[in-house]
């Protein structure tokens, strides 16, 4: 698993460093039972603020773009109780602990359901969302 | 059981102490211990960083903020950026309790 992990993170960290500029990664670390990867990065005036985590079977990530302090794009996939409501309507209780892909728009005041992305596809939403 | 090679010079000597395959292990679990040790450090100082900040131990974050509404809605207030501290905090508690269990394992066949 570490070595999968690593060359992950490493994909990531080449592609970050392809597009954005001052990477300055805050944890990287890897295990046999869980990876991490968290990293700041600059482009234009926005700030890039990247987790990531790797599990036997699961990843988990959370790809933000903010400009002044305020989130213009938000993608997670973690369990988050917005995302599960709108999923599953008022039986969300019975999911609380499911993780679901979202995306958080507005500074969070709006979030949609996703499917599952990648840094790449992050990467591509930052490009279009600043054209 | 798995075979390790020992260069002679070392095995000559080791003879002199008493049983070979007793000494190897020895120093073998002498050294897995103090990694072990040091990964659990590694761990603990990671996640007080998060203890500290959000004032209660992970598995008490990631259950409340599932489960109550109301602290939901403060810890987005006041960490617009939660998410991305529940990822590395996960990360370094599940690091903690697995380290803190592989110690446990060998120092309970020891």
């Amino acid at each position: 698993m570490e070595q999968r992990a690593e060359r992950h993170f490493e994909q990531i960290l080449i592609r970050a460093r392809q597009v954005f500029d001052q990477i300055e990664i805050l944890d990287q670390a890897f295990s046999p039972v869980s990876a991490v990867l968290k990293f700041r990065a600059r482009w234009k005036n926005f700030l890039i603020a990247v987790s990531e985590t790797i599990e036997a079977d699961t990843r988990w990530y959370s790809y933000y773009l903010l400009i002044e302090n305020r989130i213009a794009i938000g993608l997670d996939k973690f369990s988050d109780r917005p995302a599960l409501r709108l999923k599953y309507g008022k039986d969300f209780v019975k999911h609380l602990y499911e993780t679901i892909p979202h995306l958080h728009l507005d500074n969070k005041r709006k979030i949609e359901l996703t499917d599952e992305k990648t840094f790449d596809d992050f990467v591509k939403m930052v490009l279009e969302f600043v054209e | 059981m798995t075979m390790i090679a020992v260069q002679e010079k070392y095995l000559d000597t080791l003879k002199a102490f008493g049983d070979v395959n007793a000494q190897i292990n020895q120093v073998i679990e002498d050294y897995v211990t103090r990694r072990i040790i040091e990964r659990v450090r590694i761990a603990r100082e990671n996640t007080r960083e998060f203890e500290a900040k959000y004032a209660m131990p992970y598995a008490t974050f990631a259950e409340r903020v599932q489960l109550n509404e109301d602290f939901y809605n403060q810890v987005s207030q006041a960490n617009p950026l939660w998410e991305q501290d529940a990822l590395v905090w996960r990360h370094w508690s599940e690091e903690l309790q697995h380290w803190n269990s592989e110690l446990n394992d060998i120092l309970n066949k020891s």
